[in-house]
């Protein structure tokens, strides 16, 4: 029973043609998954995007809308980092939500948004987008399964950063780095060691392990118990 | 804690236990976050059941089992011993919804890896009650005890277990599988988040994990704060909360 669930949609997510970049695939099975017309990824520092992957061109510009606007269901997802339902386009709370952003949305055929946060604790890393062109809600399983796909995401961005090839995913979705208390502690530790954001100590922690060839939580492991710490001067 | 021999063959003290009732429906209504919650209601169960530890768990949307509270660190890592090791009584309860009592921890019985590592502990029995709603199985609830416990002990557990669903839930009528599987999800990235915390504050003073949650309760107490705004606070540095600048040092 347990793990099914992220199991297939991480195979799922394996299976997409590898020649394209890691983050396209994520997206065009979260767009399928959630029976989205276009789904999106993006990375967020202060409510300002530095990287956009889209399922299709649509997704991207439709991103690129909400951030360039400042206005959308991103940002409430951002901000509550809860996910943030499908509200009609076309309703009045929509327009009184996001009167700049909900017009655009309309003209490009984007008529219910999905927006889920990409985080692990407080390392807050994006938001990932689902646009339908149909109102309505999500069912439970696309609900449970958009989470999914976002937590699978977040740990594939990290990876990424980490420096490990967009193509091994192995890496990035092994039971180990799924199972995250003791990953938040370590992470938490290395924060603090290299007075750095949460964020770069868990690249940091899955640099370490991709170096050293050993699973991130056996690395947590070690810092946990104080036989791994890491040095400032390290820093490069 | 001690107990004494006779506590053994009576009932839980009523007051003690109404007191745990009415914790669970008094932190849920202050709007304390799980995490505390699930804390509070593993010391609890401590306190008013003849067991030594108490553990938490519960499935998240990834259909992981993760867990959320320990009345110490000796359960905590019992509990994780079942999650990494894929076996144990509670990912059994959690799979069929029933309960699971162990008095033998066998070497020869269905999770010898984890009944090892129990006596290894002290530990001669345990229980795994299902955390369940509508027939949902959202996580399971674990006793440690030195010896057997009667059977309306486990009785009470369930009770308590069940009244910590409702509160994992904020169960009401209307309430459906979405909102099921967010608030699963919240709690999981809320203990996330005390996990960073815990994990900044240990490296700080140099204590262990189980201390450094110590630091971010008082923390919290000390300035009226919820446990995971102390702890967002922590992981992010931001000192325009109280509780981030007190702790730039250690409690007492």
């Amino acid at each position: 029973m347990t793990g099914d669930r992220w199991r297939r949609i991480a195979d799922q997510i394996e299976q997409v043609d590898a020649t394209q970049s890691l983050g396209h695939r994520v997206c065009a099975v979260a767009a399928d998954l959630l029976s989205a017309d276009h789904a999106s990824l993006a990375l967020v520092v202060n409510h300002a995007t530095s990287w956009i992957e889209g399922s299709d061109d649509a997704a991207i510009v439709l991103d690129e809308q909400q951030f360039s606007l400042g206005d959308g269901p991103s940002f409430l997802a951002i901000d509550s980092l809860a996910p943030v339902m499908g509200i009609d386009m076309n309703s009045p709370e929509a327009l009184r939500r996001w009167p700049a952003f909900a017009p655009v949305a309309i003209r490009h055929d984007a008529i219910a948004v999905f927006s889920f946060p990409l985080r692990v604790g407080e390392a807050r890393l994006g938001v990932m987008s689902a646009y339908r062109s149909q109102p309505g809600e999500l069912t439970a399983a696309e609900y449970a399964d958009g989470l999914v796909v976002a937590s699978l995401a977040t740990m594939a961005l990290l990876q990424e950063q980490a420096g490990a090839s967009p193509g091994d995913l192995a890496a990035a979705f092994s039971p180990g780095v799924i199972h995250q208390s003791q990953v938040q502690l370590a992470a938490g530790m290395v924060s603090e060691q290299l007075d750095m954001s949460i964020i770069e100590a868990l690249v940091r922690l899955r640099a370490y392990a991709y170096a050293h060839e050993q699973s991130v939580n056996s690395v947590a492991r070690s810092v946990i118990s104080r036989e791994l710490a890491f040095q400032k001067e390290e820093k490069q | 804690m001690t107990k004494s021999t006779e506590t053994v063959f009576e009932l839980p003290d009523a007051s003690q236990l109404a007191a745990a009732f009415v914790d669970l429906a008094r932190s849920v209504n202050d709007g304390k976050d799980m995490v505390e919650v699930f804390s509070m209601l593993a010391e609890r169960c401590v306190t008013v059941l003849s067991v030594e530890a108490c553990g938490i768990l519960v499935i998240d949307p990834l259909g992981e089992l993760e867990v959320i509270g320990s009345s110490n660190h000796s359960a905590h890592l019992l509990d994780l011993f079942q999650v990494q090791n894929f076996e144990g009584p509670c990912l059994q309860c959690c799979n069929t919804g029933e309960a699971v009592i162990d008095t033998e921890l066998s070497a020869t019985g269905p999770w010898p890896g984890f009944a090892a590592e129990a006596r290894e502990q002290g530990y001669l029995a345990v229980y795994a009650v299902p955390l369940a709603a509508r027939g949902v199985v959202v996580g399971a609830l674990n006793l440690f005890a030195h010896e057997p416990i009667r059977d309306d002990e486990i009785s009470v557990a369930q009770a308590l277990a069940d009244a910590a669903t409702i509160a994992l839930l904020q169960a009401d009528p209307h309430e459906d599988a979405v909102v099921v599987t967010r608030r699963l999800h919240m709690v999981v990235e809320e203990r996330n988040t005390i996990e960073q915390a815990k994990g900044v504050l240990s490296q700080r003073f140099s204590i262990d994990a189980e201390e450094a949650f110590v630091q971010l309760r008082r923390a919290g107490e000390r300035t009226g704060t919820r446990l995971v705004d102390v702890a967002m606070s922590v992981v992010t540095r931001d000192n325009s909360y109280d509780a981030a600048r007190l702790l730039a040092n250690p409690i007492d």
